[in-house]
């Protein structure tokens, strides 16, 4: 039996909302679907049925109507709420709890641009509609991946402080995910068909899961490698390259204790600096691919060679150019991550979503694991060779937030990840991609 | 947010951007092949060259035969080898493309141009070409490597079961300057040189950068040591704030360290956090303090 | 030592004919060969594939197809394998095994394949031939059709020879080893008196096929030793070539990435005293290049508690339920299984 993925919490007993203060018999219990082991909970663009229900009423009452509406932190996140799972949720919705207890569903997401900086910048509240007192509340979290050029830096410090933890100075599980992206079988696993970006996406989400188990505010932020990036390429940040390829960091800086590979620091040239504008294609260049006359993924894939092995190139040389030893340079985990939004972005500009469609995907004579229903290495487990006959890691890292994707991820699994079909979603998202059903 | 309207306004926007050049691979190779061809120019028109699946072949053909081609400028080879090296990325349509490859870059390792040597030794030495390294090592030894020799042990320390350790240690105790640190952090898994990097970590005459490369290195090759060497630097009110903070965040993230300090050294940095004026110690302390605190949750 | 990678490439290339060189040229197929000290990875994989090229117009014998077969199995290094392509074009009739090996072979250098050459100086970049030319040369030459066995220039083939050693307990009483918990203690504790599986690895290999694999397959026999009341006193241990590097934090990194089982009788450990001396006692086909291993086969044995051990064909790893009857067999008995498994 292989051991367990670590599971973080698996729905412990919600918390109790706060007792309303001058109606001491009447609160509203507000329960999300899912808890980490702290009791937190995080949602993203994409709406989760909440259950309301009411908790010891007075007697004589058959129901109490109520508002359920945001409160948010200045620069906090904001959150959109409707009955159903849709895209059009408003700031606030009206509903009538009945004094049985009977649990009231409401859908509630993250109200697009508005993300959380931190945990409990934004509540759930719920209030009487005639005497507007307040009978429940309830901290979250809109969490959501962002630009790497415009986090705050104290979301830059969280995550390069879990990113170094996770690395362990070369001991930690970061080195799986090394050790999934190498020459050989694996490379063609990972970047040897269309399964190029599905197989990123569940790598990318893996890794996130495993930096979020760590510190779970924390998600990866992107490169948007066609425009410059001065607050990710200094010291205090990804670094800046010598010109003997020797990353450079400040003195504070947790990436200064990095492990990619044997010798410590991180092997990249002078390529991409403060102000480089990379010379590849740009977003929008990017989403037109495969876009005429209509929209197919068949066009869209080309950008594995540009912008994506473009990008990878823009740093001129150094660990992150070459595909055998691109994971060791903690930039790829941001570069990729660009990767995914801008396929993200285009399945949203073009509404494709369904893995039925046929524009979602495409067909044809390609290697195993770049077929629509095939099973993603190494998640699956090894293989019989020709591929790869082992299989680093324990499975796709679990969520608390979310049961999708399964821990051994298909194509398919990965194409509708807002859940906009399949109804399960994969609890992340783009801070310029909302949800759209 | 209309976020329908906010997606037909994207379109809008995208429907506007400028098209991507359809430049063909037959049209580069016949402007490279111009005696006319504006250096520039050529560069760009390779940089546009497509790299999807149904020109693939064709754009490679064409790169390789502007690399290998000796008569041409520098730039215009370099841009198709950046190019080259990017369509390494898509691993199933570059295969048949690969030994070719390998082989101009061994010979482009032994060229006259300076440039095409030197983005020849980076593109092997990342993968260990044994071809390559005999080069660069012969060269160190009798002091004319083929590129500088501040590079040519960058490039040799890639490999972490090479043979040029020894030539490394011999550098690192006879030299001065770029190439003693170049040296210096080749060395970082070297077991054997321990003494050398605990010496170089407590020695306060050193250049601070030399003390993070040997306390870094001493970090990878031995965690007890490095235990030591650290808590004490982090405590030391006359280190250098800058070293001092490396070696907390070190110890912060690197568990194996985190399990040797003494039990006291917490209460003792804490205090150190309180006192100092230094914003990136204290920065490096609070990220130490929050660790371990989550730790204990 | 590019200078000695020359001067072995001269060895091999002067040779002399007849037994004298074969035999030679077979000695330096050994990995811990000390000519090889010192040597990179890649320099002595580039020299151990220029030997079994050496031996395309000599005599073959069990031992040299054996290597080659092994590097076709797991090797990754394209001169390595047109080496062992060549080394196989002197067997005269067809081996169903061997052509399995080279299919997999030239699978396995898709998207990695390079030019060899074994007839000039390293860095000659005049060859066209390719690893994977090599492989189809040798498998051209054989009928479509196979034909049963395999016969070379010495006639039959037969399987290698078991190594089996009786071990010194004395010695590997002042041997220590460290587990992935940091527990220490002698090796002649842990043999004495039981059954154990012991297999040799490290965690900075670079050939999935070989110490990823074996720590991966060593896992799967664990767990099924776990289900199974008989297998209860086994030990299954797997010791680090690279005792320097491999600290318990790593060991036990590597190991739960590959699903290890740890356990009391489960563990990964590495020598802490007396690695010389464990070498010594296995035999062990492992060669140090300036920081840590060059070369090294795959080795498994079986120690019993009579201090006999047997090297095991670490195939047999892929057969682990096969492999754990042998074990509590030979736990029972409480004998050396002396039939080559």
């Amino acid at each position: 039996m292989a051991p367990n993925r670590r599971q973080v919490g698996v729905n412990p007993p919600p918390p109790l909302s706060t007792r309303s203060p001058t109606l001491p018999s009447v609160n509203v219990e507000i329960r999300f679907p899912h808890y980490d082991a702290q009791s937190r909970t995080y949602v993203t663009w994409r709406p989760v049925e909440v259950m309301l229900k009411l908790v010891a009423p007075p007697a004589g009452i058959a129901s109490v109507n109520v508002e359920v509406s945001a409160k948010s932190l200045a620069l906090g996140g904001s959150l959109l709420f409707a009955t159903t799972l849709t895209h059009l949720g408003a700031a606030s919705v009206v509903l009538t709890l009945p004094a049985s207890g009977q649990e009231v569903p409401v859908w509630v997401g993250g109200a697009f641009p508005a993300a959380s900086a931190s945990y409990g910048d934004v509540a759930v509240e719920v209030r009487d509609t005639g005497t507007n007192q307040l009978l429940g509340t309830h901290d979250l979290m809109v969490r959501i991946r962002k630009n790497g050029n415009s986090l705050s830096n104290a979301e830059r410090d969280r995550f390069l402080s879990a990113l170094a933890t996770l690395n362990g100075a070369g001991t930690g599980r970061y080195s799986q995910f090394r050790d999934m992206h190498v020459g050989g079988p694996p490379d063609i696993e990972a970047h040897g068909g269309p399964g190029f970006l599905p197989w990123h996406r569940v790598y990318l989400l893996d890794f996130e899961r495993e930096l979020q188990a760590i510190d779970p505010e924390v998600t990866l932020p992107y490169w948007r490698f066609d425009q410059a990036a001065q607050k990710i390429f200094n010291q205090n940040f990804m670094g800046v390259a010598n010109a003997s390829n020797q990353v450079q960091f400040s003195a504070g800086n947790p990436l200064t204790g990095w492990v990619g590979f044997g010798l410590p620091g991180v092997d990249r040239s002078a390529g991409v600096g403060p102000t480089t504008v990379p010379a590849l294609l740009t977003e929008a260049q990017t989403l037109n691919l495969g876009a005429l006359p209509s929209a197919r993924y068949a066009g869209f894939r080309a950008m594995q060679g540009n912008p994506h092995g473009s990008a990878h190139m823009s740093h001129g040389g150094g660990w992150i150019t070459n595909p055998t030893t691109a994971p060791r340079d903690p930039i790829f985990f941001l570069l990729h991550c660009n990767v995914d939004r801008l396929w993200a972005k285009w399945q949203w500009v073009h509404q494709i979503h369904d893995p039925a469609k046929p524009a979602s995907f495409v067909t044809g004579a390609f290697l195993p694991g770049h077929r629509l229903p095939d099973a993603l290495w190494p998640w699956c487990g090894p293989l019989a060779a020709p591929r790869p006959t082992t299989a680093p890691g324990l499975g796709m890292a679990s969520s608390p937030m979310t049961t999708s994707p399964p821990t051994s991820p298909a194509i398919r699994d990965m194409i509708d990840y807002f859940g906009t079909v399949s109804g399960t979603h994969h609890a992340f998202a783009y801070d310029d991609v909302p949800f759209q059903i | 947010m209309d976020v329908e309207a906010h997606r037909k306004s994207f379109l809008a926007q995208l429907a506007k951007a400028p098209a991507v050049a359809d430049v063909k691979p037959k049209a580069v190779a016949d402007y490279a092949a111009s005696s006319e061809h504006d250096v520039k120019a050529l560069c760009d028109m390779i940089g546009a060259l497509t790299l999807d699946p149904s020109s693939f072949r064709a754009s490679v053909r064409t790169l390789l035969d502007i690399v290998g081609n000796d008569s041409l400028e520098t730039a215009a080879r370099l841009a198709a080898l950046g190019q080259l090296k990017a369509a390494e990325f898509q691993p199933a349509e570059f295969a048949e493309f690969h030994a070719e490859f390998i082989a101009l870059l061994r010979r482009l390792a032994q060229s006259p141009d300076r440039g095409m040597r030197v983005a020849a030794f980076e593109r092997l030495t990342l993968t260990n070409d044994v071809h390559a390294q005999k080069l660069l090592h012969d060269g160190l030894e009798i002091g004319k490597p083929p590129v500088s020799t501040v590079k040519a042990i960058q490039f040799l320390a890639r490999d972490d079961h090479g043979s040029a350790v020894p030539l490394f240690r011999r550098l690192a105790k006879a030299t001065i300057g770029p190439v003693r640190e170049q040296a210096l952090r080749a060395l970082a898994a070297d077991t054997q040189s321990v003494a050398l990097f605990e010496s170089i970590a407590n020695d306060k005459a050193e250049p601070t950068r030399l003390r993070q490369i040997a306390a870094m290195n001493l970090k990878n090759t031995s965690p007890t040591r490095f235990a030591k060497v650290a808590t004490s630097l982090a405590l030391d009110d006359q280190e250098d704030d800058g070293l001092r903070a490396v070696a907390v965040s070190a110890i912060t993230h690197t568990s194996e360290v985190a399990a040797k300090v003494k039990p006291e050294f917490a209460a003792s940095l804490l205090a150190v956090g309180v006192a100092t004026g230094s914003r990136v110690l204290k920065a490096s302390i609070d990220r130490y303090a929050k660790a371990v605190a989550r730790k204990k949750s | 030592m590019p200078q000695r990678v020359d001067r072995l490439l001269d060895q091999i290339r002067t040779a002399p004919e007849g037994i004298v060189g074969d035999r030679l040229l077979a000695s330096m197929l050994r990995p811990a060969l000390q000519e090889f000290d010192g040597l990179s990875s890649n320099e002595a994989e580039l020299v151990r594939g220029h030997v079994l090229a050496a031996f395309e117009h000599r005599m073959l014998d069990a031992e040299v197809i054996n290597v080659a077969k092994e590097e076709l199995r797991t090797s990754l290094n394209p001169t390595v394998l047109a080496g062992a392509a060549l080394a196989l074009r002197a067997l005269q009739a067809d081996d169903p095994e061997c052509r399995t090996l080279l299919t997999g072979a030239s699978q396995r250098l898709f998207g990695r394949d390079e030019r060899v050459s074994f007839a000039a100086r390293v860095g000659d970049a005049s060859s066209v031939r390719t690893a994977s030319d090599e492989i189809a040369s040798t498998l051209k030459q054989w009928p479509a059709q196979l034909s049963p066995c395999c016969s070379g220039p010495i006639g039959t083939v037969t399987a290698a020879e078991p190594r089996t050693q009786t071990l010194c307990r004395h010695t590997l009483g002042r041997v220590f080893i460290e587990d992935q918990a940091g527990q220490r203690s002698p090796v002649a504790d842990l043999l004495r008196d039981r059954t154990s599986l012991i297999a040799f690895f490290y965690t900075r290999c670079m050939n999935p096929a070989k110490c990823s694999q074996t720590i991966y397959d060593l896992a799967e026999l664990a767990r099924l030793a776990f289900a199974e009341p008989l297998a209860s006193q086994l030990n299954i241990v797997a010791v680090s070539y690279d005792p320097d590097f491999d600290e318990p934090a790593r060991l036990h990194a590597f190991g739960y990435d590959r699903r290890f089982p740890f356990a009391g009788q489960a563990r990964l450990a590495r020598c802490v005293t007396g690695w010389d001396a464990m070498r010594r006692q296995f035999d062990l086909q492992v060669g140090y290049g300036a920081t840590t291993v060059n070369l090294h086969s795959r080795e498994l044995f079986m120690v019993t508690s009579d201090w006999r051990s047997l090297g095991i064909d670490s195939e047999q790893l892929k057969r682990p339920d096969h492999l754990l009857d042998r074990l509590i067999r030979a736990s029972s008995s409480h004998a050396a299984a002396d039939e080559a498994i």
